[in-house]
């Protein structure tokens, strides 16, 4: 008899394979982690000089569907009693108007060409790639056991004027160092 | 009967009982207070951790961190009130549980089961609901609580028994005992009526004051009953005394009466000789001259044997010996006997007497005779006496039932107002000079009211003093039948025989000269016997035709005499003589008596010659 958890795992990288594939994830898995960037955007806290009154933005880059998916899931909801409003950064191309910039790519260099152009603005950037951590991101979003978690940069927060609640932290992975 | 029970077990049941059920209601009490306390805090703490957790596992719901969510809800598995825990998603569907299963979602809300709490409330994010959390957490039951203050309790009535059986022991010493010891003496006392015995005070409290009181009692009770002892004392002796002036008061009436009585009877005898030897010489008398002056002689004797015979009356009725007979009696009859007797002095008087008989009044009635004779004579008498000119007016009336009114009206003196009833007593006259103009003794009015008393009627007097008087009686009397023999009863003028041979038993050598004068006048041979003894003995030794027998004599009486007399006859086969008793009492048990022995015939003393000539004429 085939042991479960080897199977769970095949079935993983396999979704994992067939994403990367069709160059990106499926939308369940989208939506996920699109309600898993809610759940950040309402346990962060902005230094108050680069949180002006106002909705609090979302910048998108990488794979368009991942735009649609959080427009289709996030428009219209609030954190701390502020809208949320959805950017496409690569349409609107202002990253500095944006609270959280999340990337939807795996590309090495589109990563490390958005984390550099943010420059020294105030934006928890989210990334999905392996190394986003490396390149400078806050937080990387990853699949374990079929349900979301995280790993953080507490040095690109520090950076960024960003702190996150402890509630959400215990969920997820502080990577004190990130991998060189 | 109430059952004895003891002071001190009343006490100490009073205090056990009061332990137990302050016990048990302090145990009910405390169970509710602390399952109330339970239940609040149960709540707070519920909702305190709800909130807690609902804040933990908010995030988990977004991460889809089902793992982590139970491990937050397994935490709660440290505290062993938590029930059960689970965490639904916004479709209800369950996310984690702490048990295997989650039980089906109940409404939002506080939810209190039998012995549980169970806290149903969303978990929110920014006013947006995550998902659901619910809480169960145990709580205990009423009887649960109650089990374990009972125990308590349990307690609390131990101690409350052992306190109970303590305060009775001190109770028996400081508060029954003195209660008993007062008891006792009270019983004694009641037992022996010792009233000297004392409680002994031994304490200063009010058990000390009841013992107090209770001798301070029995001092008075002591006191009271010698007073009263000497009151009685006092009493018996003044009762003594009273009792023995009253004895002698009576003796000195009854000797008084019995004198009067005697002395009125030894003179009644005398009279009677005299008035009987009177009528004798009277009856050869054959001078004018002589025969006037003892026809005086006779009225003088007459007048003191009707004196006589008032004081004997009187004394019997003081005595209580006169007797009112109840026989059938024709009143027309007696009254007009009653007028006859006046016949004489109206005549001289020239006074109008009258017998007035209303319609409607009976001819017999039953009554005493010579009693009604007696009343209607001295009222007659009085009326005759004290009218001058005029008329007299006897009137018989029927009254209402059986009651007859007698009316005896005259013309004469009258009486004054003041005196109408003083008359009536003894020795009374509406004037003294009346005995001095009019002669009497008083008595008669007396007597009658007193006869009229015992034949159960009432006597009055009316009077306008110079017009006249009215003496009314009014007296019950039954009608009666005419007896059959009454038309024989007529005395018959018949001449008796001659040459009878008489036997004369008189004691009364008088009554011997009387009795033997008349009848040796009528030539008949007589032999007299002093007692019934020898009567008998002479009756058994000669014959005679007729025996005159005197009911009381020495040594043997009428009655047994003649009684043995007829035995005698009987025995020897003789022939019946008559016998005719002689009496001083007049009474019809008396005439019944003489016939009962064996007598044919009564007459009454004193004997005047035309009756007893009629008697025995009517016997032999």
């Amino acid at each position: 008899m085939a042991n479960p958890r080897i199977t769970r795992w095949t079935a993983v990288g396999l979704i994992g394979f067939m994403a990367g594939m069709a160059g990106g994830a499926t939308e369940p898995e989208d939506e996920l982690k699109s309600a898993t960037v809610l759940s950040f955007v309402r346990h962060s806290e902005w230094l108050q000089a680069a949180t002006p009154a106002g909705p609090i933005t979302i910048g998108v880059t990488g794979r368009p569907s991942m735009v649609g998916v959080l427009r289709r899931t996030l428009d219209g909801k609030t954190a701390n009693n502020r809208a949320i409003r959805i950017v496409d950064v690569k349409r609107s191309g202002d990253l500095r108007a944006c609270q959280v910039l999340y990337v939807a790519s795996d590309n090495n260099n589109e990563i490390r060409e958005t984390l550099a152009s943010m420059g020294a603005a105030h934006a928890l950037t989210i990334g999905e790639a392996d190394r986003f951590l490396e390149y400078g991101g806050a937080v990387k979003l990853l699949i374990v056991d079929g349900h979301m978690s995280f790993e953080v940069n507490p040095a690109a927060l520090d950076r960024a004027g960003v702190s996150i609640s402890s509630k959400l932290l215990r969920y997820g992975q502080v990577k004190l160092r990130p991998p060189a | 009967m109430k059952r004895y029970s003891p002071l001190r077990r009343k006490l100490t049941a009073l205090i056990a009982g009061g332990g137990i059920v302050s016990a048990l209601i302090a145990a009910v009490g405390f169970s509710y207070l602390d399952i109330n306390r339970f239940w609040q805090n149960t709540n707070a703490k519920v909702m305190a951790i709800a909130s807690i957790v609902a804040d933990q596992v908010e995030p988990a719901i977004a991460l889809g961190d089902r793992k982590s969510a139970a491990d937050v809800l397994n935490s709660l598995r440290a505290d062993r009130t938590i029930l059960d825990a689970a965490l639904y998603d916004t479709r209800g569907k369950c996310f984690a549980g702490m048990n295997s299963a989650c039980p089906a979602l109940p409404p939002d809300g506080l939810h209190r089961l039998h012995d549980a709490v169970v806290l149903v409330r969303s978990i929110r994010s920014d006013g947006e609901r995550q998902g659901t959390l619910l809480l169960s957490a145990d709580v205990p039951s009423m009887a649960e609580v109650l089990r374990q203050y009972l125990g308590g309790a349990a307690l609390i009535i131990a101690l409350s028994l052992a306190v109970a059986a303590v305060l009775a022991v001190v109770l028996q010493a400081r508060v029954s005992a003195p209660i008993l010891a007062i008891a006792e003496v009270a019983e004694r006392i009641s037992r022996t009526h010792q009233f000297q015995d004392r409680v002994q005070v031994t304490s200063a409290d009010e058990l000390g004051v009841l013992a107090e009181s209770f001798n301070s009692m029995l001092n008075e009770i002591a006191r009271r009953d010698a007073k009263l002892e000497e009151q009685i004392a006092e009493r018996q002796r003044v009762n003594v005394e009273l009792r023995s002036a009253k004895e002698r008061a009576e003796e000195a009436a009854r000797l008084k009466s019995e004198f009067l009585a005697n002395m009125s009877h030894e003179i009644r005898t005398p009279m009677n000789g005299v008035a009987g030897m009177i009528s004798l010489v009277l009856d050869r008398a054959q001078n004018p001259e002589d025969r006037e002056q003892l026809l005086v002689a006779q009225n003088a004797a007459q007048a003191l044997v009707t004196i006589l015979n008032d004081i004997l009356d009187l004394s019997k009725i003081e005595a209580g010996k006169m007797t009112i007979e109840a026989i059938a009696c024709d009143l027309p009859s007696i009254a007009r006997d009653c007028l006859r007797m006046f016949e004489f002095a109206v005549r001289g008087k020239q006074l109008d007497l009258r017998l007035d008989m209303a319609p409607g009044c009976p001819d017999w009635v039953r009554a005493d005779p010579v009693r009604l004779r007696q009343v209607l004579l001295n009222l007659v008498g009085n009326a005759v006496k004290f009218t001058a000119a005029g008329s007299v007016t006897v009137s018989l009336a029927p009254g209402e039932g059986d009651v007859i009114r007698f009316e005896v009206r005259d013309t004469g003196i009258g009486i004054a107002p003041d005196k109408l009833q003083s008359i009536f007593d003894a020795f009374t006259q509406a004037d003294g000079s009346h005995t001095r103009q009019f002669g009497g003794t008083g008595l008669g009015l007396t007597i009658t009211r007193r006869l009229v008393d015992l034949m159960g009627g009432r006597l009055w007097a009316e009077s306008i003093p110079g017009q006249g008087s009215s003496f009314f009686v009014e007296v019950a009397l039954v009608r009666a039948f005419a007896p059959e023999a009454a038309e024989a009863a007529s005395p018959p003028a018949v001449e008796p025989r001659r040459g009878l041979r008489v036997l004369v038993a008189e004691d009364n050598p008088i009554n011997q000269k009387v009795i033997c004068s008349m009848l040796s006048r009528q030539g008949w041979k007589v032999i007299l016997a002093v007692n019934g003894m020898e009567a008998c003995r002479l009756f058994l030794e000669q014959s005679f035709d007729l025996v005159l027998m005197d009911v009381q004599m020495p040594e043997m009486d009428g009655l047994e005499a003649a009684r043995r007399i007829r035995e005698e006859e009987a025995g020897r086969g003789m022939e019946r003589t008559p016998i005719l008793a002689l009496t001083a009492h007049a009474s019809k048990a008396q005439h019944q008596q003489c016939l009962a022995n064996g007598m044919d015939s009564v007459t009454t003393k004193p004997v005047n010659m035309p009756d007893l000539l009629r008697e025995i004429a009517a016997l032999v």
